[in-house]
This record gives structure tokens, C-alpha cells and sequence, in this order.
């Protein structure tokens, strides 16, 4: 019975937490000690007038790989490397452990010549939108979860199609039984540039309801000129035009949660590539 | 179309359970008298007593020490012994170590990369040549039995001394320590885990060479309901074998004494409420919740202990003008107890403190009041707690359980269940599952939601798997190894009966491709031929449930939903 399980229960659900705090504490642990390691090999270089800069340019170039893999271990999904939140977590330790070692490295935040700006630039680009994709994976869940509904992104445009498709119906009849085109008149001039595709995208993102207060306003407005039969039907029209309101809700918000990773990982790749020919050009002019 | 690969539509019986078996094999069996009682006319043409007999049952040699079906094992069959000895080991069984379980096969390090790196650019694609092997393939002989003979440590059975390379014919006696008794010619035994979709409660081993006659669940469910005989013989069974298990393995009676116990399940009623295939009208979608057939009322007078052993029964009680929900029992649950136990304490009748009504189905053991004064209550501790505590929690405490209970959530062991405030809908879960299943996914990302908790549409693996009931071929089954509820691609016919049945539509029928991409038709009628598809947990990956580890945001978790409701009380969500 619940009641008489919930002890054994209580235990496994502050142990499933525990180890989560565990697992994120080990690999802080070992990322600390990794970054003080290379962070001394490098100031023992410098002191025996070696380039400490070149302990440090590995270790990056080392972080960098280990970061991507987190989108390799995606591709290799069956084979038992590891559950994806322990490599997060893992990204998340070496992702931040990365800037305070290009600091070293670089000897600054702006480092001087053309090539390492750009390289500087990358750096700052992946970081940037690293951290700016992990505070919306925080923020941006929670406002979906309070939206009416689940919806999946691709099928969006269908729902809004059909949305669109049952809007229109409903003005053809309400034209048709009112012997009036007031409503479809309203459709053209307003209503169907609402429809026809996702709008208000930056009031959803930042949580205005400017778009409920659009279709209200709009709603409002007409209702007068329309008689029983009429409004009726604009009481449908208004309701799925909510509806339509809370997809585009889904829209903004879900598109942004995708659309951070198109900027993370194409300079996230850019940056490796200019790494590597960073690493290159260092080799060969250094002898 | 033109270049579509032909296929006759599958049909039950395509592939029988032994194609060796022949018409006078059939003959034999039966002439035999468990069989000649029946009456033939009750059967319909399309599903004849014989067309059972020979498509949905084998005979089966066993050598002397091999276990015919072990403890803990899930079995679509029951068994029917022709000739030959045959012992059962009674409660508590033996070792598990000693039982020599199988393993499933698990894929191969290589297997996975291979995978990986050749993604197959269509989904659903078949190498049809194995269906058309599969009634060979299905009735191989070649599976490996485990024997008693061979365990790892024969002293632990059979006590120092035993020379088993010199036995033939007959298998020495166990030790004095495993209780067994022996199943004569005629007997059958399996029957309660092949049609109550439960785990087998004993092993079953050969004394010496016999011969026992395997009947699918779906051969046995089709006689029993035509003939009174077996139908009372199934259910004389249970009194007999599996009465005192059942009674044995609840707290309150564990250490009752053979006599007391004896006594007990002589008096123990049974009961069932509701329909064995509530699904129907649960799936009926009339809008009205379905009906929940009363067990026992709050406030009337309690005559026995209710044992639940098999569906879910909705303990509530009154509140205002509605029920309120306290708890649900399930399997080793009981109800009535602390008023009974008040009642014999106090001398006084004490009545329901909570009503109990059947979810479904309710399979129950009352045990009279007068047997538990007499054996039970004296020998054990009051209660340390009671189902009616459960009411002083704030109603606001109900939501999650009232949802999961009308939504029959309760019966799943491996739901899918989705932080929504934690899940950023990358669907890496999705994809997970969809590279390790031939690129299609067995699940949808959606279903119904319940505060921040979203339960997806993926199989949960359920406590009462209705999916199982009228599976024609018996394809969709329990595995033996975790008990998840997997079907066998090679013998699906693609009826959609199971698709049908799953109250969570949890199961999809998907049109299949050759190994070329040519989509597979039947010749007839030119429609695609389909295949069951859902969520085997990934129980040939070595790791478990991709989509569990591909969730980078520990959003998705695969859970027991009795868990989760423990969980959220214990929380005061």
C-alpha cells in the first residue's frame, strides 16, 4: 500500500538526488584538480624559461575535443558510454574550467594579433552562447510547462494550418447565415495576418500578453457590429484564435531553444578548426 | 507499387506451435479423457477444438532433471502432463542460483557500433525471408533447457554423496529441505501465470522422461470458456496449488503453521468484481468514467479480510458531495484489516472506515472473520498504521494521485514520465530511440500531462497487461528475462489486437519494407502488411532504455507510477 511504502520510497528518491549531487561534485573535483595540474605544469615552464603557453594551448586544444564528444556520444547511443546528463554535467565542468585556462593562455581577455582575435572571438562566441543556452534550458521549460497543451515544434505549422482552416470555415458560415460579409471582411483585414503564420514571437519570448491583448482588442472591437448568429461564431473565432495564440507561445519559445545551438555549435566547430591551424602555425614557427 | 514486394497476409494459426505435430498426434490427444468430455458444438467453425489442439499446442519430451518451467519466470503456456514423472517444488522453492535462468541475448559491442555508423536510410525495413521461415524458427527445439543435473552445486540438492553421472532414468530425491510433490498424468499446472499474466509461483521439473502437452494461453483461454469442466478444473486448481502460496507470501500469514494455513485456505473465499476486460470500456471514450464495481462500502460491517492478489481495487471515502481517493491497493495489498483487528481487539463490530471499489478488475481473497480470531490476529502486532490516516493530508495532496488513478497510470512499472519544467524539448530521447529501433521511434513525445509531469505515450509495461489478451499468435508476450512486455516480430500478423486492446494507445501498427526499401504488400488486396511495434525497453542494449541515457537534463525517467505518487505525498506537492 502507498502509505505503508513510502519510507523504502523516501530513501530511494534522496539517494537518486544524492548521487546526482555526487556524480556533479566528482567531476568538479577532478576538473579542479586537472585545470591546478595544468596550471602549475605551465608556471614550472615558464620558470625554466619554457613557453608555459604551450602546456596551456594543449590543454585547451584537449578541453575543446573532450567538449565536443559530447556530440558524438548523441550519434553512439546504444553503446553503454554513460548516461547524456553525465556527459552534460561533464561538458558543463570543462566548459567553465575553459575560460579561466584561456585566460592563461592568452595572458588577457583580448589577446593582440589578427589571427588569435578571431580565434579570441570564436572563444568568446562558443562560451557566450554556451551560457546563454544553459540559462534558457533553465528559464524557457518552465514557461512552456505553464502553456496550455504539449505541442511538437515540427508540427506546428500543420496545427496552425488547421487552426487557420477551421477559422476560415467558421467565417464562410457565419457570412453565409448572417446575410452580412462584416465577418469576412474582419478576416481579411485582421484576422488573416494572425493566422498565416507564428506571430508576436519576442512578446512571447519575454512573457507579454500582447498577443491575448491583440485578439481581445480586435475581438472586442468588432462585436458590436455583429448580431446574434454572428457572434456566436466570433465567440468560436475568438476561442481558437487563443488557441492559435498559445501555439505561437510554443513557437517563440521552442524555437529559441533550438535556435542558441545553431550559433553554440557551427562556432563551436569554427573554433577547433582555427585551433588546429593555431596549433600548426605555433609548431612550425617555433623551431 | 509496381515494384512492391508481394506477401500473403498473415493469419492466426500461419504458424502453428509445432509444425511437426501431426493429424494423428492430434487424434491421440484428443481420445485422451481430458479432452473427450468436451463438447465440440460450442466451439466456433473458425477456431475448432481441433484446430486448436493442433495449431496452438505441443508435446514436448523432457529428460529426466530438466525444469519445465521455473519460479519467477513469465509464461504464455500451461502444461498439460501426458505420461511420465513430473514433480513441482513447493513453497519456497529452490535457490535461484540453481535454476540455471537463460539469459537474453544482448547485442554485441560491434553489433552497436555497426549500427551506429549504418544507419538504415528507411525506416521499418524486414528481411521478409525470416518470416517465411518463421514456423521453423518459432518452433525450434534448439532453446536451451536448464536441468537439475547439472546445476553448479548438486550437493545443495541432492546432499553430499549423489553421484549424478550414474543416474538414469529417475532423478534422486531432493533434499528434505525442498518440499515437492509429483504431477500424475493429466495434471495440468501453469495455467494461473499464463492466463493471469503473472509470474510462475513454482518450479516444474522432470522426475524422469516424460511427456507434457504445452498450451499457448490463447488454446487454454478458448477451452475454458467453452467447457465447464476445464473452467472449474482451472479453478480447483488454484485452491489447490496456488491458494497457500498466495497465503503464504502475505505478511500477516508468513508464519502460520502448515495445519493453521491448511485451515485458513479451506475457508478463503474467492472473489472477483468487475470485467477481466475492463479495457473495453475504458477505451470506449463515452466521456462518463467507467463504472468501479463497490467491494466494500464505508460504514458497512467488514466480515472478512480482503487479500488482493491480481487488478487494482480505489480505497476512498466520503468527502463533501464526491469520493476522495486515499490510496489504491494492488497485488499482496489487503483491506478490512484495522477494522477486524479493532473488532477482535475491542469485542465490538467496528465498521469500514473507507470504501475498496474494483479498478477493472478486482481479484480477491476474503478470509472470514472467525478464521483470522482464531489463527491470525493473536500471533501478530497491531498495525502501525491505517489506510483511513491517509485523509488527514490537504486535499490539495490529491490531484496527482486522483489523475494517475483515473487514468489507470497505476498499472504501468516502466512509464515514461517527463519533467516538463526540466525537458527542453530537444527530443534527443526521440532520436535515441529511433536509431536503436531501425529509424522509427516506439514512442511519441506527447501524452497527457499532470502538473509538470508529462506521461508519454510509450508502452509502460504494465502490472495487468491487457495488450496480451486475444493476442491470435501469442507474438506479444513477457519477456522471461525483467518481464517486459516485448513482441516477436517474426510471429506478429499485424491484427492490431493489441494496438486495439492498449487502453494508453501505447502500440503502433507500422507498414514494414524489404531489406531494398520495396514496400511489402499482400498479393490480395495490394494493403501494406504491418507489424505491432512499441517500446521493448531496449532489452537487447546492454544499458538499458536509450531514451532514459540519451536525456541529457535527467528530464525523462522510465518509472514505477506507484513511485511517483509516493513520492509527491511524501514531497506535499
Amino acid at each position: 500500500m502507498t502509505i505503508l511504502r513510502a519510507s523504502v520510497l523516501r530513501n530511494r528518491l534522496v539517494l537518486r538526488i544524492g548521487r546526482e549531487w555526487a556524480q556533479l561534485a566528482l567531476f568538479w573535483a577532478i576538473g579542479i584538480a586537472g585545470w591546478l595540474l595544468v596550471a602549475l605544469a605551465a608556471w614550472r615552464a615558464e620558470r625554466s624559461l619554457r613557453e608555459g603557453a604551450l602546456v596551456t594551448g594543449y590543454a585547451l586544444l584537449a578541453m575543446m575535443l573532450a567538449l565536443a564528444m559530447v556530440n558524438l556520444k548523441k550519434r553512439l547511443v546504444a553503446l553503454p558510454l554513460g548516461t547524456a546528463r553525465a556527459w552534460m554535467m561533464a561538458h558543463l565542468v570543462i566548459g567553465t574550467l575553459g575560460f579561466p585556462l584561456y585566460l592563461q593562455h592568452a595572458g588577457g581577455l583580448w589577446p593582440g594579433g589578427h589571427y588569435e582575435r578571431a580565434l579570441a572571438l570564436c572563444f568568446y562566441t562558443v562560451m557566450l552562447s554556451g551560457i546563454a543556452g544553459y540559462v534558457l534550458q533553465r528559464l524557457l521549460p518552465r514557461r512552456l510547462t505553464h502553456l496550455e497543451g504539449e505541442v511538437i515544434y515540427e508540427r506546428i505549422p500543420s496545427e496552425v494550418f488547421t487552426l487557420r482552416e477551421r477559422v476560415e470555415a467558421l467565417v464562410l458560415k457565419g457570412v453565409q447565415d448572417a446575410g452580412a460579409d462584416t465577418l469576412g471582411r474582419y478576416y481579411l483585414e485582421s484576422l488573416h495576418w494572425f493566422f498565416r503564420r507564428p506571430r508576436f514571437f519576442l512578446s512571447h519570448l519575454f512573457g507579454s500578453a500582447r498577443g491575448a491583448r491583440w485578439i481581445r482588442g480586435h475581438v472586442g472591437a468588432l462585436r458590436r457590429y455583429l448580431n446574434e448568429t454572428e457572434r456566436a461564431a466570433l465567440d468560436q473565432i475568438e476561442s481558437l484564435a487563443l488557441r492559435k495564440n498559445q501555439l505561437d507561445a510554443h513557437y517563440a519559445l521552442q524555437s529559441v531553444l533550438k535556435l542558441w545551438l545553431f550559433v553554440h555549435i557551427p562556432s563551436a566547430v569554427l573554433l577547433i578548426v582555427l585551433a588546429f591551424w593555431h596549433l600548426l602555425v605555433v609548431n612550425i614557427y617555433s623551431r | 507499387m509496381s515494384d512492391a514486394q508481394l506477401m500473403q497476409r498473415p493469419r492466426r494459426w500461419d504458424a502453428p506451435f509445432d509444425p511437426q505435430m501431426s493429424e494423428s498426434d492430434v487424434d491421440a490427444l484428443l481420445a485422451r479423457p481430458e479432452f473427450t468430455a468436451i463438447n465440440l458444438a460450442r466451439f466456433p467453425s473458425a477456431a475448432p477444438l481441433r484446430g486448436i489442439v493442433r495449431n496452438d499446442c505441443r508435446i514436448t519430451t523432457y529428460a529426466a532433471g530438466e525444469i519445465i518451467v521455473r519460479e519467477g519466470d513469465y509464461g504464455n503456456s500451461a502444461f498439460l502432463v501426458l505420461d511420465g514423472a513430473v514433480r513441482v517444488v513447493l513453497p519456497p522453492g529452490l535457490p535461484q542460483n540453481v535454476l540455471g535462468r537463460a539469459t537474453e541475448k544482448k547485442r554485441g559491442l560491434m553489433d552497436m557500433l555497426s549500427d551506429a555508423l549504418a544507419r538504415q536510410p528507411i525506416a521499418e525495413m524486414r528481411d521478409t525471408a525470416l518470416y517465411r521461415d518463421a514456423v521453423a524458427r518459432t518452433n525450434s527445439r534448439g532453446e536451451q533447457r536448464a536441468s537439475l543435473l547439472n546445476v553448479p552445486n548438486p550437493a545443495a540438492l541432492f546432499g553430499a554423496g549423489v553421484d549424478l553421472s550414474a543416474v538414469s532414468g529417475r532423478v534422486p530425491p531432493l533434499l528434505p529441505a525442498f518440499k515437492t510433490a509429483v504431477l500424475a498424468p493429466g495434471s495440468l499446472f501453469g495455467e494461473i501465470a499464463a492466463l493471469g499474466r503473472v509470474q510462475r509461483t513454482a518450479t516444474v521439473y522432470a522426475e524422469a522422461e516424460c511427456r507434457v502437452l504445452e498450451m499457448r494461453w490463447q488454446a487454454l483461454r478458448d477451452i475454458k470458456n467453452r467447457d465447464d469442466l476445464w473452467r472449474q478444473r482451472i479453478e480447483q486448481g488454484y485452491r489447490d496449488n496456488q491458494l497457500r502460496t498466495h497465503l503464504l507470501e502475505h505478511p500477516l500469514l508468513a508464519g502460520l503453521d502448515p495445519k493453521a494455513l491448511q485451515t485458513v485456505a479451506a475457508r478463503t473465499l474467492f472473489e472477483t468484481y468487475g470485467s477481466f476486460e475492463w479495457y473495453v470500456e475504458y477505451k470506449s471514450g463515452s466521456g462518463e468514467p467507467p463504472a468501479e464495481p463497490a467491494v466494500a462500502a464505508e460504514g458497512d460491517y467488514p466480515d472478512g479480510l480482503l487479500l488482493v492478489t491480481g487488478g487494482f481495487g480505489r480505497v476512498s471515502t466520503g468527502l463533501g458531495h464526491g469520493a476522495r481517493t486515499l490510496t489504491y491497493l494492488r497485488n499482496g495489498d489487503h483491506f478490512g484489516l484495522d477494522e477486524l483487528y479493532e473488532a477482535w481487539k475491542g469485542g465490538e463490530d467496528c465498521p469500514y472506515e473507507t470504501s475498496l471499489s474494483a479498478l477493472g478488475y478486482l481479484h480477491v481473497l476474503r478470509i472470514p472473520f472467525s478464521v483470522l480470531a482464531e489463527l491470525v490476529f493473536p500471533r501478530i502486532t497491531p498495525p502501525p498504521s491505517r489506510l483511513s490516516d491517509a485523509a488527514a493530508r490537504p486535499i490539495a495532496q490529491d490531484a496527482f494521485l486522483e489523475w494517475a488513478v483515473d487514468k489507470r497510470y497505476i498499472n504501468g512499472t516502466q512509464a515514461m514520465l517527463i519533467d516538463l519544467e526540466r525537458c527542453v524539448r530537444c527530443d534527443d530521447c526521440v532520436r535515441a530511440c529511433s536509431d536503436t529501433h531501425g529509424g522509427n521511434p516506439r514512442f511519441i513525445r506527447q501524452g497527457e500531462a499532470m502538473g509538470k509531469w508529462l506521461v508519454a505515450n510509450a508502452c509502460m509495461h504494465c502490472v495487468d497487461p491487457v495488450c496480451m489478451i486475444g493476442c491470435p499468435t501469442g507474438a506479444i508476450h513477457r519477456s522471461r528475462e525483467g518481464g517486459a512486455v516485448v513482441i516477436n516480430d517474426l510471429t506478429c500478423i499485424g491484427c492490431g489486437t493489441c494496438a486495439n486492446a492498449c487502453p494508453y494507445d501505447n502500440i503502433r501498427l507500422v507498414p514494414i519494407r524489404e531489406r531494398d526499401g520495396r514496400q511489402v504488400l499482400d498479393p490480395a488486396s495490394r494493403e501494406p502488411i504491418l507489424k505491432a511495434t512499441k517500446c521493448d525497453l531496449c532489452s537487447t542494449l546492454p544499458a538499458g532504455p536509450s531514451c532514459e541515457r540519451a536525456c541529457a537534463h535527467g528530464a525523462l525517467r522510465r518509472v514505477d507510477i506507484q513511485s511517483l505518487i509516493t513520492q509527491a505525498e511524501e514531497l506535499g506537492r
